[in-house]
């Protein structure tokens, strides 16, 4: 089964200008958040779920800390609330930062209850989270990685022992008496999904078995990053992973012709530049970045001459993003536009060259966008896209009927 | 694990702990030092040169990689120590209060002395490169020229950096019990600052920071001097340490007259 989970950042769109405050994350202050304007885009954020769940699409919801393009802190309280209002979509969380949770166990009972509650439609990522947050939750960067495995660790054994309480004495957390209620409703385990935009990263989510996704990378560095997970999963003598396994993220509009959907991503692209709107330190945090990394970044920060990050393996960076053409964008697979045929054909051309995906994570909401806007988008997709893709690409090639040409590690 | 340790001149033993950058701009002080001192400089564990084993996670732990060294010396020396260096001496002082002779802080952190709403120190991580100089430095023409390093250098100020957040990170600065424990200190004290320091937010940081340690440390301010005085008067903090020495001398020899009666 082919999904897609339907997500918005739960922006606050109406933000200060650039000139009065350089940064939309760590330091503007709240005074700029407006409680009854929030009220109502919380109104309107979770209208656009429910809606999703009612055309058939499934959900995803992410967190950021300090984070005005990004107000939903806590993702478990959203995947709850979505667990009662919707009534058949999966609920995807991209997801937990582990390595800045004080408690692993504690989200083990958030995601267990979830689960629970939405009678196993839960999906639970584990992420590591951008840099900023080091700062937004003051979780130190270094040795995030380890914490975060120990914390994969607790939370795997606590969610698959029935038999009472475990003890667990790790290099960074301790209980005495683990013993999960209310244990999850998917057996033997929800599905566990990580992101990354690291090559490095997808051999180690191959041997966790754990679903992968990655954020928009483009297609061409979306297909180094899965065959580098299909190529560690031939290594460890697997069969070759189920397309449930893949997942990508990027922008998504479908119109009634192209050059309507050309002009609303049009506007996604100067959203890029509001999310990403912060000062370099934050996104810079020591222990983040490997330091032969941040090494080549120093006489960059020394002269003032700031590089703008590249959005993964191969890919271009966000100021070169913001500078292209819609039409070349959505020709590298960073993000979606057009007419129902058109995204039907970047779909599939997307799903041909990456060697074939199951989770299409699409972000239809973004700035202030309606939601009478993003209901007409993501009913395009349910109804004009998705059917014909299933016919056409994803059914058959799960069938062995069609061929995608699988690529080849680098 | 490896400790690397630089040696540097003859005569009384001094040991030298450096601040968050590691060795990269400490060889005109260690030179100015070594005219009167038989210097040692390590490196500490996680900076570029020295291992850091999996158990030494604070500057506690540090601390207690440099009793066993000086252990191994042949003398107490006097201990000198820049910023978190400063921290550094300072828990030695504490755990090796009969090994020492000496202890000389400069610009040191790992006290926290504000409430818990009020910032001993600026925060590292949220400034960009030109206020992280400013804040270091009295004078920015005094900074190295970071834009004309070799690519050697950069590797090594970025395994720095990392090193000084592994330690520093949370709490920020300092150790919340070390204060409590500064009165333990049992040798001759001395704490420096530049009065121009833009790092060190709290009034009266030092004197406060020198009354805790032992029956008080004796204060130098130098008012025309920033954060970094090792860098920025590394000859005379070599003059200060001189001084001090001298006294230590005169002190020890006093205290071995007394026993003697």
């Amino acid at each position: 089964m082919f999904h897609t989970y339907v997500f918005t950042e739960m922006p606050y769109p109406y933000l200060p200008p650039a000139d009065l405050m350089p940064s939309n994350r760590i330091s503007v202050p709240n005074s700029f958040y407006d409680p009854d304007a929030g009220y109502e885009l919380y109104q309107k954020y979770y209208d656009i779920y429910q809606a999703a769940d009612e055309l058939g699409l499934d959900c995803m919801v992410n967190e950021h800390h300090t984070t005005a393009t990004c107000v939903n802190a806590v993702t478990p309280l959203s995947m709850a609330i979505l667990a009662r209002i919707t009534k058949r979509a999966r609920i995807l969380t991209l997801g937990n930062p582990l390595a800045h949770r004080p408690d692993p166990v504690r989200v083990a009972e958030e995601m267990a209850t979830v689960d629970i509650i939405s009678r196993g439609r839960a999906d639970v990522g584990f992420v590591r989270g951008v840099p900023q947050e080091s700062i937004a939750v003051n979780s130190s960067a270094v040795d995030m990685k380890e914490r975060f495995w120990e914390a994969v660790d607790l939370i795997m054994k606590a969610f698959t022992t029935h038999d009472g309480p475990f003890n667990w004495e790790g290099k960074y957390y301790h209980h005495r008496n683990v013993n999960l209620w209310p244990r999850p409703y998917q057996q033997p385990h929800p599905p566990i999904w990580s992101p990354t935009v690291s090559a490095a990263s997808a051999p180690g989510l191959a041997e966790r078995d754990m679903t992968i996704a990655t954020l928009g990378v483009g297609k061409e560095g979306c297909r180094e990053i899965f065959a580098l997970y299909r190529k560690r999963a031939a290594e460890l003598g697997r069969p070759d992973p189920p397309l449930s396994k893949f997942a990508y993220s990027m922008q998504v509009f479908v119109g009634d012709t192209d050059e309507e959907a050309y002009a609303e991503a049009e506007k996604v692209k100067l959203w890029f530049k509001e999310a990403g709107r912060a000062p370099f330190q934050y996104i810079d945090v020591p222990g983040y970045l490997p330091p032969e990394v941040r090494a080549r970044l120093i006489p960059y920060k020394a002269s003032g001459n700031l590089p703008s990050p590249p959005l993964g393996p191969g890919a271009p960076t966000l100021r070169d993003v913001v500078n292209t053409p819609v039409s070349e964008l959505t020709g590298g697979g960073f993000m979606m536009a057009g007419d129902p045929d058109t995204v039907f054909e970047q779909l599939r051309d997307f799903f041909d060259h990456v060697g074939g995906f199951g989770n299409l994570l699409p972000m239809m909401q973004y700035s202030t966008m309606s939601y009478d806007l993003t209901y007409k988008s993501m009913e395009r997709l349910a109804r004009d896209v998705l059917p014909r893709f299933m016919e056409e690409v994803y059914l058959p090639t799960v069938r062995g009927e069609r061929e995608i040409r699988t690529p080849v590690a680098a | 694990m490896t400790l690397e340790v630089l040696e540097q001149g003859d005569g009384p033993a001094l040991l030298f702990l450096h601040g968050e950058d590691g060795h990269a701009f400490t060889t005109p002080v260690i030179e100015q030092l070594a005219a009167d001192f038989r210097v040692i400089a390590p490196t500490h564990p996680a900076w570029e040169g020295s291992t850091r084993p999996d158990h030494i996670e604070d500057v506690r732990d540090i601390a207690s990689v440099y009793v066993e060294l000086i252990e191994q010396l042949d003398e107490p020396p006097i201990v000198l120590g820049c910023s978190l260096g400063g921290w550094i001496a300072a828990e030695l002082a504490v755990q090796a209060r009969d090994l020492i002779a000496g202890l000389i802080l400069v610009s040191p952190v790992g006290v926290k002395l504000g409430d818990r709403e009020t910032r001993d120190f600026v925060d590292l991580w949220v400034l960009d490169f030109a206020d992280l100089i400013a804040i270091n430095y009295r004078d920015a023409s005094h900074a190295p020229d970071m834009t004309a390093l070799t690519e050697a250098d950069y590797q090594y100020l970025a395994v720095a950096s990392e090193a000084t957040a592994r330690y520093c990170w949370k709490p920020y600065m300092h150790d919340p019990k070390l204060r409590h424990r500064l009165r333990r200190v049992a040798v001759p004290s001395l704490v420096v600052n530049g009065g121009a320091d833009a790092f060190t937010l709290l009034s009266g940081y030092f004197d406060r920071y020198g009354a805790l340690i032992g029956s008080g440390a004796a204060r130098l301010e130098l008012p025309q001097a920033g954060r970094r005085i090792e860098e920025e008067e590394p000859a005379e903090l070599a003059r200060i340490v001189r001084e001090f020495a001298v006294g230590v001398t005169n002190e020890s020899a006093a205290v071995a007259a007394g026993k003697g009666r």
